[in-house]
């Protein structure tokens, strides 16, 4: 363990890993202080960047840049009462308050602090939980798995989308890209159209390219807001009164940090829902409810740890059982298989040298925010006065080139196209995109998990129940399908006998 | 762009159709699961959520017509009943010339890059493509000019120069660096 630990540090304290983890950290604080621009995204164009470096840097560059982008979404949130990212909307208006009332220091410090705090924790769940986990999960079998998936899955669309039934369209339309190709187990090719390019599949960066960066600029072009105007307010030193606010709030950063860690974990749900259930549980536990809303930093500290331990909490289904906990992590899973870092217990065996130095990434990298999102705080009204008229055509051709880097052909950049206008129809609509990548991403391996149990049990389907643990999971996924059902029947009795 | 739920619905119906008969064409592969039965199965799914989609537009356009057709109701008819009552709604930009031209632009743009990019080159289509989209989000042409041609030559030397991804010279060939 120790040796792997050293080899671990020396992995990772590297110049040229510290380098490309100062570079997307810098990167990730711009993404998330710009509104419009989601740590989501900014994971998505570093795909065709980490595409050419080694595993460790390149997952250490999305380590990095997530941490940073759902803190600085807190920027804009306080200077502007727009959330940078999706994550902060929770607390906006009650970061805005505080600027307001001549508070803004307190509001982006404790958003900092909290933040840190927030990340730290769930990097020591991440690291004491998924090794144990792995064990746990080197018995399972593909009985298993694909109840887990399927389980995964089914919490996504129930917990992420306000409206599952588009959620589950979504979900299989993500599957059906999955199945383009000729990687399933019969190793047939399907709906290629006889296109060669097609063989290997729809290839996954352009895809996440188009589906979270270029629909977002499409947004842009129809919102003709292209200017914005940043609050007056003076930023002194950040950290004062942070101490002050921790001993004043341990329960809201320790209920923060867990629920934040939690919601993480469970697949689908993210920093952004995260944020929105612990600031909502803050206020219900609060002593002084009445004051949400009017700039009252409460809040501000407990969704803010909330968010940021989400991210690592999202990491444990990812690494363990190759489940994405959130529409971030469903990309690095698809970076890691491109690295041949399949994810899944095994991975802690077979790379545990790797698997230590993405822990100590996430450390160094929550640790490196203190310093970086204070200088970042700093020259918030620079990034902010920044048109976004001429950064969103310069993220629509870093989508390109990053399109076309992965294959060297423009066919990729067509492939990027189509899905930047099907997940901008698509969210039009309200049909969300998150359930179609996670569809994508695990659509494979649930395919491969049912084909291989079907034949092991020779086609008998209560197979899947005849395992304990199989079972359970079964039944967990199939109530969690027919409780709506029930709800609606229950919900609508009293209305047909009046 | 709003499509009514039941047409949207009728829409992932055809295509769930359209799916299960591809499927059904793949080849058997000597198994019993072959490759045929993961995407009929998606197929199902999908038809499933079709019926309920179609179901539910219909019920909110029967709704919106109900009270629509109600004296006095005017007033509490909502922006999202109104929505209800159509099959398709145009998005409320599409009212601005400016705001659909600026839409229309990116897959123009995109499209413009697939065809160009390898005959004229990265540096040259990099800095067409975003001179138009600066001036369309009205950017000052003194400013749009340098910042294209800068941003085109920093993304290329960060993808042709660091990450040795082999961006076409097309016309610039000769001067190649």
């Amino acid at each position: 363990m120790l040796a792997n630990l050293y080899a671990a540090l020396a992995m990772v304290f590297d110049p040229y890993v510290l380098a490309v983890i100062l570079g997307s950290s810098i990167f990730g604080l711009f993404m998330g202080a710009v509104p419009g621009l989601s740590a989501t995204m900014a994971v998505a164009l570093l795909v065709p960047v980490t595409f050419f470096m080694p595993p460790v840097p390149a997952i250490a560059a999305m380590v990095s840049a997530t941490a940073m982008a759902i803190f600085s979404g807190d920027i804009p949130g306080c200077l502007l009462r727009i959330p940078g990212t999706p994550s902060s909307a929770a607390y906006t208006d009650e970061a805005y308050a505080m600027t307001m009332k001549g508070q803004g220091e307190i509001a982006l410090g404790a958003s900092l602090v909290f933040s840190v705090i927030g990340g730290l924790f769930g990097t020591f769940v991440l690291i004491f939980s998924a090794p144990a986990l792995a064990e746990l999960a080197l018995k399972f079998s593909s009985f298993e798995y694909f109840w887990l998936v399927l389980l995964g899955l089914t919490c996504a669309i129930f917990i992420a989308s306000d409206n599952p039934l588009k959620g589950f369209v979504s979900l299989f339309l993500g599957m059906f890209i999955a199945s383009v190709g000729m990687g399933n187990p019969a190793g047939a090719p399907r709906f290629t159209f006889d296109q060669p390019d097609l063989l290997g599949g729809v290839s996954l960066v352009p895809l996440m390219v188009g589906m979270f960066a270029m629909s977002e600029v499409l947004r842009f072009a129809v919102s003709r807001d292209f200017t914005m105007k940043v609050a007056e307010s003076r930023v002194g030193n950040v950290f004062k009164g942070m101490w002050g606010l921790m001993l004043k709030y341990p329960k809201s950063v320790l209920r923060g940090s867990v629920l934040g860690t939690l919601v993480g974990a469970l697949p689908g749900a993210g920093a952004d829902i995260a944020a929105w259930m612990s600031y909502a549980m803050s206020k219900k536990m609060s002593k002084e409810p009445e004051k949400f809303g009017t700039g009252h930093p409460e809040g501000i500290v407990e969704s803010g740890a909330a968010n940021n331990s989400a991210l690592a909490g999202a990491w444990i289904p990812a690494l363990v059982f190759g489940i994405p906990g959130d529409s971030i992590t469903a990309i690095v899973i698809g970076v890691l298989y491109m690295k041949n870092l399949n994810p899944g217990p095994m991975i802690f065996v077979d790379n545990p040298v790797s698997m230590y130095a993405i822990f100590l990434v996430f450390i160094l990298a929550n640790l490196l925010m203190l310093p970086l999102g204070f200088w970042c705080i700093k020259m918030a009204k620079r990034i902010l006065s920044i048109p976004r008229g001429i950064l969103m055509p310069l993220i629509l051709l870093f989508c390109v080139v990053g399109s076309y880097a992965t294959n060297n052909s423009v066919t990729d950049v067509g492939i990027m196209l189509v899905f930047g206008l099907l997940a901008y129809v698509m969210e039009e609509n309200g049909f969300p995109v998150a359930p179609a990548v996670l569809g994508v991403v695990l659509g494979g391996m649930l395919e491969e998990h049912f084909v291989t149990s079907m034949i092991k049990s020779d086609g008998q389907f209560l197979a899947f129940f005849e395992r304990p643990i199989a079972g359970t999971l079964g039944v967990i996924t199939l109530l969690l399908w027919l409780l709506p059902l029930v709800l609606k029947l229950v919900r609508r009795k009293p209305l047909a006998l009046a | 762009m709003k499509i009514n739920d039941a047409l949207s619905g009728l829409l992932i119906a055809v295509l769930s159709v359209v799916l299960w008969i591809a499927s059904a064409r793949l080849p058997a592969m000597g198994q019993d699961i072959g490759p045929n039965v993961f995407p009929q199965a998606l197929a199902g799914g999908l038809m499933i959520c079709a019926i309920l989609l179609v179901l539910r537009g219909l019920r909110g356009l029967q709704r919106a017509r109900a009270a629509r057709s109600a004296p006095g109701s005017r007033i509490a008819t909502t922006g999202a009943d109104e929505q209800d009552a159509r099959w398709f709604t145009l998005p409320e930009w599409f009212g601005s010339g400016h705001a659909v031209f600026a839409f229309l632009l990116i897959p123009l743009s995109l499209v413009f890059y697939i065809w160009v990019s390898e005959p004229l080159g990265f540096l040259p289509t990099a800095v067409v493509l975003l001179l138009a989209l600066f001036l369309t989000f009205r950017t000052r042409v003194m400013v749009a000019l340098p910042v294209a041609i800068a941003s085109a030559l920093l993304i290329h030397t960060i993808f042709y120069k660091l990450l040795k991804v082999p961006l076409p010279w097309g016309i610039l060939t000769p001067l190649a660096w």
